[in-house]
């Protein structure tokens, strides 16, 4: 595990990642098993919110597998731990070895500034598809036996929105890290970012002024167009959108980061 | 290429803000030589130190390590390039071992023996984490990784802070076998004395200036001795004056305070026959020396 910073970035993330995985099942576990009496309650009470919430988050659809999951975990708890989890490491894995001083000596040896942030970025991409993993396989393993109609191809394209959620967020929070060294910077900018993207894609879906502007957060990309279509749909569009902004997002701040004073 | 000097420095400057760390430092070190760089605390020793490793951008002029560029060829230069830093610090978690195999994998062809007989060396263990070590042991780790890949340019930051005297002198024993065998150290510190021992050329820095760049021989002549000697017997004091050097001489009872500038050879020889009790010499700080070497000029 100690060949390249890569790979002892992956061992730094592995004893957090446990508990993560822990915590990601036991939440998935709770869902599913509350799902039967959810299932037979009388859902009339839902009829009392406006049809833009009812739709945001799948009420009508609540009393089907793939709804509830998604009002459940896929647009409520998941997106929120992804998001957290990605800021967490993005923040951290840069910003930890600066403040410390431990940077000094790594790069003194031959290593180069890009290819140290792209094995860094790299190792925590890897701990968030390794948790998005964790969200398909367990859901998948727990709502088969629970009857709740969920395909294979809708848990892992909701999975995956997770994923690129948290790569987004965690990209911006890393990026801030490589541009100004700040880890508590990083954090309140990329929170900001992951509030304000969440609060415009309610606001767009209740105000049809804002509606044509709902492609400028990430969360349409991710929930509106993700956990909640159809299974027959090819891979949307939106997680490219959102795959190309995290991209965009490090490849942008890398020349910052290869021409700073580090360490102060 | 082979030919370049192992650290060229040319005009340096390095603006934080309104302060100026380093100011217009040029100069130039062989190849072969133990460089000393000296300097009071917050001279900006540490700070044309981390510039060297491309880890700090000039503000103006550049530098060049064994012919790369200190900035734009960064990470050619580092492949020849042993770095310890002035805050030394590894990973709390891991065992030297491990941060030595890290660093290894990260550099490549590092010979394991070698780093075994470093570790024998300087008497340390290498099986415990960082995060257990004293700050003497830390630092050792901190040579360790340095030396490992036989750099053919070593810059320590103040290499021997925390090291107790016994693996001081094991130390700057591994620095002149270095020396020896052709390659380049460049370490900086306060304490002159460390330096003139294994140093051949010595900088000296004050508030961002190099003051002067001088071989260490021609320095000890102009270091300043504060002494207190006490005598068998009360020697005529024109005596003392009269021996090069001594200055402001004062009697005390049978004790004779004095200040001598260089050598103290010749003030000894003639105070040995009025028996030499005993015999204290304060060591100057650097602050005390620049003093000293700027009077003459000032004058």
């Amino acid at each position: 595990m100690l060949g390249s910073v890569y790979t002892k970035t992956l061992r730094d993330l592995r004893k957090g990642f446990i508990g993560w995985t822990i915590g990601t099942v036991a939440l998935v576990g709770f869902v599913v098993v509350l799902w039967p009496t959810i299932r037979d309650m009388d859902m009339s009470v839902l009829d009392e919110y406006p049809a833009e919430l009812r739709e945001l988050f799948s009420f009508d659809a609540i009393n089907t597998g793939p709804g509830y999951l998604n009002s459940q975990l896929f647009t409520s708890m998941l997106p929120i731990m992804f998001i957290i989890y990605g800021v967490g490491a993005g923040a951290r894995l840069l910003a930890r070895e600066e403040d410390a001083g431990t940077l000094d000596v790594l790069l003194s040896t031959p290593l180069s500034r890009t290819r140290l942030m792209v094995d860094k970025a790299a190792a925590a991409a890897t701990g968030l598809l390794g948790l998005g993993l964790v969200v398909f396989v367990s859901t998948w393993a727990m709502a088969a036996p629970a009857e709740m109609g969920v395909s294979a191809r809708y848990t892992a394209g909701a999975s995956l929105a997770m994923v690129l959620l948290g790569l987004l967020y965690g990209a911006i929070a890393y990026s801030v890290t490589a541009a100004t060294g700040k880890r508590s910077v990083a954090i309140a900018i990329s929170v900001s970012l992951a509030v304000a993207g969440y609060v415009f894609y309610l606001m767009a879906a209740l105000v049809d002024a804002l509606e044509s502007w709902n492609w400028i957060t990430p969360f349409h990309h991710a929930l509106g167009v993700g956990p909640a279509i159809d299974a027959s749909a090819g891979i949307p569009l939106g997680y490219l959108w959102l795959a190309i902004a995290t991209v965009m997002v490090v490849a942008l701040v890398r020349p910052i980061f290869h021409r700073r004073d580090l360490g102060l | 290429m082979n030919e370049a000097p192992a650290v060229l420095i040319d005009r340096i400057t390095k603006h934080y803000g309104a302060t100026i760390a380093v100011d217009d430092v040029s100069l130039s070190v062989p190849r072969g030589v133990v460089f000393g760089y000296l300097g009071p605390n917050g001279a900006g020793k540490t700070t044309t130190i981390r510039i060297l490793l491309g880890l700090l951008a000039p503000t103006g002029g550049r530098a060049e390590l064994l012919g790369f560029d200190s900035w734009s060829q960064r990470e050619q230069a580092h492949r020849s390039v042993g770095y310890l830093p002035g805050d030394f610090t590894a990973y709390a978690n891991l065992t030297t071992a491990e941060y030595v195999r890290y660093l290894g994998n990260l550099r490549g062809g590092v010979d394991r023996s070698y780093v075994g007989e470093l570790a024998e060396r300087l008497d340390l263990r290498m099986d415990v984490r960082f995060g257990t070590l004293s700050h003497g042991n830390r630092q050792k780790v901190g040579i360790i990784q340095a030396f490992m890949h036989r750099p053919g340019l070593l810059i320590l930051d103040e290499p021997t802070s925390g090291l107790d005297p016994l693996i001081q002198q094991e130390f700057l024993t591994l620095v002149r076998e270095t020396r020896d065998s052709g390659r380049t150290v460049f370490m900086s510190s306060h304490v002159l004395s460390e330096v003139e021992d294994s140093a051949d050329i010595v900088g000296m820095l004050s508030a961002g200036k190099l003051l002067l760049e001088k071989r260490v021989d021609s320095l000890k002549d102009l270091t300043v001795h504060h002494m207190t000697l006490t005598f068998e017997r009360r020697p005529p004091l024109e005596i003392l004056q009269r021996a090069a050097g001594v200055r402001d001489v004062v009697l005390d009872d049978s004790r004779v305070r004095l200040t001598v500038e260089g050598s103290t050879k010749e003030l000894l020889a003639v105070a040995a026959p009025f028996g030499i009790e005993s015999l204290t010499s304060v060591e100057p700080d650097l602050e005390a020396i620049f003093l000293g070497l700027y009077r003459p000029e000032v004058r």
